[in-house]
């Protein structure tokens, strides 16, 4: 290692900026994880209807989002909406959207597989037993596919979170974007990106502890 | 013997071009207990499955209290009935599986009051009041706030049983129920069923346990490949079959 002195005042010196970066990757990343969320559901559970009107469509929609790179995406949206529908949304707006159906479609997995993962034989005791199929699912199925379904979730939301950085090339000024700029200004990329990356990893660590827990009580 | 509990005439139902039943007639009148034997892929769970619709079937009729189960009549077609009345249906027939399928996210408790407050509309006092009562008689009662992963598998078939009695069932069905136990553990749950059939429920079995079917049934029907070749009191089935395929599938268990 070459001889380097580490100069912490220049990133206090910027702390504000950081701060108004970090603000903006929770809005992104907590945005994008309730679009997730309620898409995951939809194409999740559109995936394992019997029906191929809707079946069908949510599985392509699964499939090219879990296909492609989400830059690619997050390019896509910003620079080909516009252009081939007239809208025109804002890069904050745009990073939201495109985050959001990028979680939905492994979201929409994670769904499934929750809901798949729980014997037939649980959902035919129920209806043996009078209740309709929507009691059976609320009262019996979902709750089993649910437990089954956090620890994904808690690592699809670090993910999420780590996605959110992308943003930055479309210049949605979070977190990434602010370091960048920090960077340009002061020159002091060792710092900058150290401070970053372990803001990062400040968030994802009690998620990851909270999964490790549960992966080790569930026996994963 | 008054208006038989279930009555099934010419029942069909294939699975694409697999026909599994092929005409099956049958009745079980009240505080009878029908049982039925045969090889493994005659049809006789599939046949429990459809009288209460939790497979639908192709041709033929299958009324339970005078009802007819999962289809209504419209001029003289039969179409699927409303899903309401299926459910209103189901409650009314009892099934235990050879899985258990005890819900493992609730507690023993819980498993047994869940369709009584959600089907019937109990309250929950009264729910619990008439699962501990079960309970307590299959001597489970200090289970009742255990999970099912907690209990033996004979256990756990015992709460399986309780659990469709708490629906006041005209009929149990049992599919195979002791097929899935430690040997050592059949016992338990064979002397409950044999306490049920003696208080004099209606009952379907499903088993290939030849002794149980000796000591218990009213009548035993043989089935193969998706017929009732043979069906009689144990004596005449056991002990004097007629029918040859009878004779050999006898030969083979016994």
């Amino acid at each position: 290692m070459s001889r380097y002195t580490i100069d912490l005042a220049s990133v206090w010196g910027l702390r504000e900026m950081l701060l108004s970066g970090l603000l903006v990757t929770a809005e992104l990343w907590i945005l994008a994880l309730a679009l997730g969320l309620v898409g995951g559901l939809t194409v999740g559970l559109g995936r394992l209807s019997r029906r191929k009107v809707l079946a069908w469509p949510t599985s392509c929609v699964i499939e090219v989002f879990r296909g492609t790179p989400p830059l690619v995406q997050l390019f896509w949206f910003y620079y080909c909406l516009p252009i081939l529908f007239d809208v025109r949304l804002s890069a904050v707006v745009t990073a939201v959207l495109s985050l959001g159906l990028f979680s939905s479609a492994y979201v929409g997995e994670i769904v499934r597989g929750g809901i798949q993962s729980v014997h037939k034989g649980q959902m035919q005791a129920a209806r043996a037993l009078g209740l309709s199929k929507l009691q059976a699912l609320r009262e019996v199925v979902i709750p089993q596919a649910v437990r089954r379904m956090w620890p994904p979730l808690m690592s699809q939301a670090v993910d999420v979170l780590k996605v959110t950085a992308l943003a930055s090339s479309i210049t949605v000024p979070e977190l990434m974007y602010q370091t960048y700029n920090a960077t340009s200004r002061t020159f002091r990329f060792v710092e900058f990106y150290t401070v970053s990356a372990l803001i990062y990893f400040a968030i994802c660590l009690p998620l990851v502890l909270r999964l490790r827990r549960l992966e080790w009580r569930s026996g994963v | 013997m008054g208006e038989p509990v279930v009555i099934v005439e010419g029942l069909h139902k294939a699975y694409g071009t697999t026909a599994v039943l092929r005409g099956i007639d049958l009745q079980v009148a009240a505080h009878e207990v029908l049982v039925i034997v045969g090889p493994s892929g005659s049809g006789k769970s599939t046949l429990l499955r459809c009288i209460n619709f939790l497979e639908d079937y192709d041709a033929g009729r299958i009324r339970v209290n005078g009802r007819l189960v999962g289809k209504r009549e419209i001029n003289g077609r039969l179409v699927r009935d409303r899903e309401a009345n299926i459910n209103d249906m189901r409650a009314e027939i009892g099934m235990v599986f050879q899985g258990f399928y005890l819900f493992p996210h609730r507690t023993v408790l819980q498993n047994v009051v869940l369709a009584p407050m959600r089907v019937r509309g109990l309250s929950r006092a009264e729910a619990e009041a008439g699962a501990e009562a079960l309970l307590r008689r299959i001597g489970l009662l200090d289970k009742a706030h255990a999970f099912p992963e907690q209990l033996s598998g004979g256990q756990q078939q015992r709460v399986a049983i309780v659990r469709a009695l708490a629906m006041k069932p005209a009929v149990m069905l049992f599919d195979e129920v002791t097929s899935a136990l430690d040997p050592r553990l059949v016992g338990e749950v064979l002397d409950l069923m044999r306490e049920l059939a003696r208080e004099g429920r209606t009952m379907i079995v499903v088993t290939h346990e030849m002794g149980f079917a000796r000591d218990v049934a009213d009548r035993i029907a043989f089935m193969e490949h998706g017929v009732i070749v043979e069906e009689g009191t144990s004596a005449q089935l056991l002990d004097a079959p007629r029918d040859p395929r009878t004779q050999a599938f006898l030969g083979q268990v016994t």
